[in-house]
Parts: C-alpha cells; structure tokens; sequence
C-alpha cells in the first residue's frame, strides 16, 4: 500500500512592534528576567488590557499580504490552560470571531512549479512567559518578559504534499511577513515558530489519516528533519497494521527524531469563552482599507517588476528580493538614477561579496544607495578603471567613505590628463625600441604590448582608451 | 451534570473537591444549566449573539513603550522568588 502524507503548518509570527499586546512594557528580547513586566501582563489583580493599535494594524498587513478575507468586528477570547509561564491561567487569543480568514500563499513547491496553499485563518494572541528547568533545582523558575507579547497565528490548510512543500511554503510565509514589514521571523530569536500537523494515507483516499501535531520545530533545516522523520513514523505504524495515535509529539534535534508529548488528554480542553475585559473592536472598513494601502510592495510583486519592466535575469531577481533590504536598497540605487542592470550587478557583486566575508547584515550596510550611484558615474565617466571601481567600492564599505574620498585614499583616480600621459609614453617608446619596430613592420598586435608597458608605469591609473587614443596618434597605422 | 463531569471540571480548574463536594457543585451546576437551557425557549432568530452584556466598544492604544518603573518589586512580592524570577513547583514539558 503506497502512503501519502498531508502537511499544514500553524505558524506564530511575533509583530514588529514596540511595547506589548495588552500592556505598555517593551516587547524587544534580552533584558534581564522580569525587567519587562507590569501589573497587567503579570495579571496582578485589577489591572485591565487595552488593545495595541500597531499589532493590530500589522495583523491587518499580514492579512492582506495573504489575500484573506478580514473581519470588520472582531472578539478576543480567552484560552484556559494552567502552566507557569501563563500568569493569568488564560492566554488571552481568538477563537470564533479571527481578524483575517481564508487566505492564500503562492510558493515554489519544487523549481519551476507554483502552488497556491489555502490559509485557514489568522487570528491576534499573546505569547507566554519562559519557564526555566535548572538541573539539581528542586522548583521551576519564570520569567515573564515575552508574556504579552504580541503574535499572530497563521494556521494553513493542510495543502502541503511532501517536507520540501512545508519547507518551501514557510520559506515564502516568511518572506511574505518580511516584505509587509509585519515581523522580522526570525526563528533563531523566536520571532518565527512553527507546528507542523502530519498525517499519512493510502494514496487516492479521499479522507484525511489521524493527525499528528509536532511542536517544537526550531530552525528552517529542522522542518524538513522533523517531517522526515515524522511521516516515515508514521507510514512504519501504519505497514505494522497499526493506528496512528492522535498526538503531540516533539521534535528532539539532537537525534532528528519526535516524541510523545505525553500531554492528558483533556489538556486541550481550552473552554474558551469571550474575555470580559475586551468587549468586541470595531476594526472598521477604514482601518482595514488603509493597511491595505500602506501595504508595501511584496517580494513576488517586486520579482515581477524587475524581470518585466528593467529586463533583469530571473536569477538576478531572485537575489535581489532575497531580503526587503536588498531589494529597498536596490530600488533606492535606481531611483538614484542608477540603470537597474548596472546597480543590479554592483550589489550582487561586491555588495553582497562583502556582507557574506564580512558576515554583515545588510541592514547595517555602511554606504548609501546615492554613493553606489556616484561610484559608478566615477568609472563611466572614465576617472576609475573597472578594476579600481571595485577597490574603491569594498573600501567604501568598509569604512562608510564617498566613492570620491574612497578613490582619492586609494589613490586610484584615473590619470586622464594627454600631457601628464605624453612624457610616460614617450618614455616606454624609447624604452621598447623593440615592439615599435615591429609594429612599424605591421605587428598590429604589438600595440597592445606597448598599452600595457604604458599602463603599467602609470602603476594601472592611467586611461587604458586614452593612452591608446595617444600611442596610435604618436605611432600612426600599423606598418606605416 | 452527573458527579463524573463535575470531577473532570474541577479538574480542569485545579480544584480539589471532596466526593460530597463533587455531589453539591454537580447538583448546583445541573440547576445553572437547566436555567440557560429554559433561555434557549426564548426564540432567538436574527438576532445576533451577543459576547458582551454591555453594548461598548473597546478602546485602543498607540504602540508606545512605556516601562513599568519597579517591575522587580512584582518579582519580590511573589513566593519566594528566586532573584529576579518567579519560583514555581517544578514542571517539565
Ligand atoms: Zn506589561
């Protein structure tokens, strides 16, 4: 019996913004423990949330970035589960009324063929606190600094065929929230996590198998790993003859495998209920028409542009919409007045060279769009070789100089003046007697011998065109 | 409610209950249900559910940060805290 696995990923994006969800305690990492706590999202008796506007205005992007359907009135909840790390017993979140529901994602499901995966829904939620497990400690300890904090949940459709799908798919949500400014998703720092819900079935079987929920999945290498895993589980279990159990299980990354959560089974009753702190918002149709307005162009959109209007490569396009970074800096370059392929070449090039030795980001990238264009009308210009264009430009990255301070510290600005040029020429004539006999005996080639003779004692800063343009006028025709 | 419901509830609450306990809330619980059973009577169609008992609106605020000035003096005033954590009976995943 051959099986086929079915994927869809719930996915928590923490949103861009300054202070938390519910309350006004800062919402970046670090900080000592509890440095970041208030009395509400402590839940000290008494205290009430109010709702932060950015969160839900970047909700609202990530909604329209997904192309769902948004609600103009929507309702929080209240999740009951005890753990620690929940200092309220309840994770405030939404359950029947989410801002956005069914939406979609185009991705690359393998090279060269699209997919489109439905988006179920996504809804706005706290995160919860950090408990803390020290060895040979008899207690837990907790730190409520992410209590609060603010998220969104974006549960997809289970439309996901194969772990490269899942990967693929996470890979364009992550952009996605990228490009709209909604999250910087970064798993490393938590800002991205990802559940996966698995099941296997005969193949052609119209109905679902038994899902199972793996959590934990930490990193974009480990997606793959976990589903791998998973689902060769799985289909194991099944050619034993066996049922899947319906299950959470956790992904183990240091032996790529998943484990039995071993959770009661009525953990997950939940009774959610209306919170009575939050009485409905009014989203309202101008809320949710301005952030669709101020929606930034997304990286698909962008892809198509540079292919279609500035006839970039679909490579070169690609590499460019890697990061909103690039792509921003990239179209600030043209704007500058930069022609798209040229700037698209310079920042593929050395830019993008220098960050990956540098392991730099290119956000902290230390020359401006209006500098790269600058250096380049240097070398058009004829007052830096190519070769020294590129000197000059690693050293304006590394020190944040203009391309004109640059060239001058270098000392690479090209010598393009005839009369500082004629005495060095006339020099290497007398001094290669040789070569100009024979190209005054018809060896064409032998010019080029001469220009680079002439090139060299100019230590490579003279004009190559100009000395060129000056030894034919000393030297007349080949063989003349 | 029988008084195996009633268990699994006080359960979910992290209520320890006695079996006479366990008995009263059921009884108690069952006359509660029985009275919003007795409100489904009332013909509820077009109307819109309602969450909230007061027809408001909630407010919002602008993401601006704010620290709280003494958030460590919460930490102090748990049981017994552990510098600036909260100590808690030991839990695993
Ligand atoms: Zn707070």
């Amino acid at each position: 019996m051959e099986l086929e696995p079915t994927i869809g990923l719930e996915v928590h994006c923490q949103l861009a913004t300054r202070s938390k969800l519910f309350c006004r305690c800062p919402a970046d990492f670090g900080g000592l423990p509890n440095s970041r706590t208030c009395p509400v999202c402590t839940a000290q008796p008494g205290t009430l949330p109010v709702l932060n506007q950015r969160a839900l205005e970047l909700a609202l992007a990530a909604g329209h970035a997904l192309r769902c359907t948004i609600r103009e009135t929507i309702k929080f909840d209240r999740k009951n589960y005890f753990y620690p790390d929940l200092p309220k017993g309840y994770q405030i979140s939404q359950f029947d009324q989410p801002l956005c529901e069914w939406g979609e994602l185009e991705f690359e499901a393998e090279k060269g063929r699209s997919k489109v995966a439905k988006i179920r829904r996504i809804h706005l939620e706290e995160d919860a606190g950090k408990a803390l497990h020290p060895d040979g400690l008899a207690c837990s300890l907790v730190d409520l600094n992410r209590a609060g904090v603010p998220l969104i949940e974006i549960v997809g459709m289970p439309d996901l065929a194969s772990p490269s799908e899942a990967s693929a798919y996470l890979q364009a949500l992550r952009r996605t929230l990228r490009f709209a400014g909604v999250s910087e998703c970064d798993m490393e720092k938590g800002s991205l996590r990802c559940d996966a819900n698995v099941s296997v079935r005969p193949k052609g079987q119209p109905e679902l198998g038994t899902k199972v929920e793996v959590k934990n999945i930490n990193s974009f290498r480990n997606v793959e790993r976990a589903l791998m895993f998973e689902i060769a589980r799985q289909s194991e279990v099944v050619a034993r003859g066996e049922k899947v159990v319906q299950e959470t299980r956790s992904f183990r990354d240091s032996e790529g495998t998943t484990v039995s959560m071993r959770r009661k089974e009525d953990a997950h009753d939940y009774r959610y209920f209306p919170d009575p702190d939050l009485p409905l918002f009014d989203v309202g149709r101008a809320r949710i028409d301005a952030a669709r307005a101020a929606l930034p162009e997304g990286f698909a959109a962008r892809r198509r542009r540079y292919q279609g209007d500035w006839g970039l490569s679909e490579y070169d396009a690609r590499v460019l919409t890697e990061e909103p970074a690039i792509a921003g800096f990239f179209d600030a370059t043209v704007a500058a007045g930069l022609a798209p392929k040229a700037a698209a070449n310079w920042i593929q090039g050395e830019v993008l060279a220098f960050l990956g030795e540098t392991r730099g980001e290119f956000e902290q990238l230390r020359i401006a769009p209006a500098a790269l264009h600058a250096l380049v009308r240097m070398e058009e210009q004829g007052e830096l070789s190519h070769q020294a264009a590129k000197k000059v430009l690693r050293r304006m990255l590394e020190t944040g100089d203009s391309a004109a301070a640059a060239a001058q510290a270098l000392d690479l600005v090209q010598i393009r003046d005839s009369g500082a040029l004629a005495g060095t020429i006339d020099a290497v004539l007398a001094a290669e007697a040789k070569i100009v006999g024979d190209y005054k005996g018809g060896k064409e080639t032998a010019l080029n011998a001469l220009l680079g003779r002439a090139m060299k004692a100019t230590k490579g800063k003279g004009d190559p065109n100009l000395i060129k343009q000056l030894l034919l006028e000393k030297l007349g025709k080949p063989g003349g | 409610m029988d008084v195996r419901e009633a268990e699994k509830i006080a359960g979910l609450a992290r209520l320890s209950l006695d079996a006479a306990e366990r008995s009263r809330f059921a009884g108690q619980l069952t006359a509660i249900l029985g009275y919003f059973e007795k409100l489904r009577e009332v013909p509820t169609e077009g109307v819109a559910p309602a969450s909230h008992p007061a027809d408001m609106r909630s407010p919002l605020r602008a993401d601006d940060p704010a620290p709280f000035a003494t958030p460590l003096e919460l930490v102090a005033r748990s049981h017994r805290p552990e510098g600036e954590l909260y100590r808690v009976p030991r839990v695993l995943e």
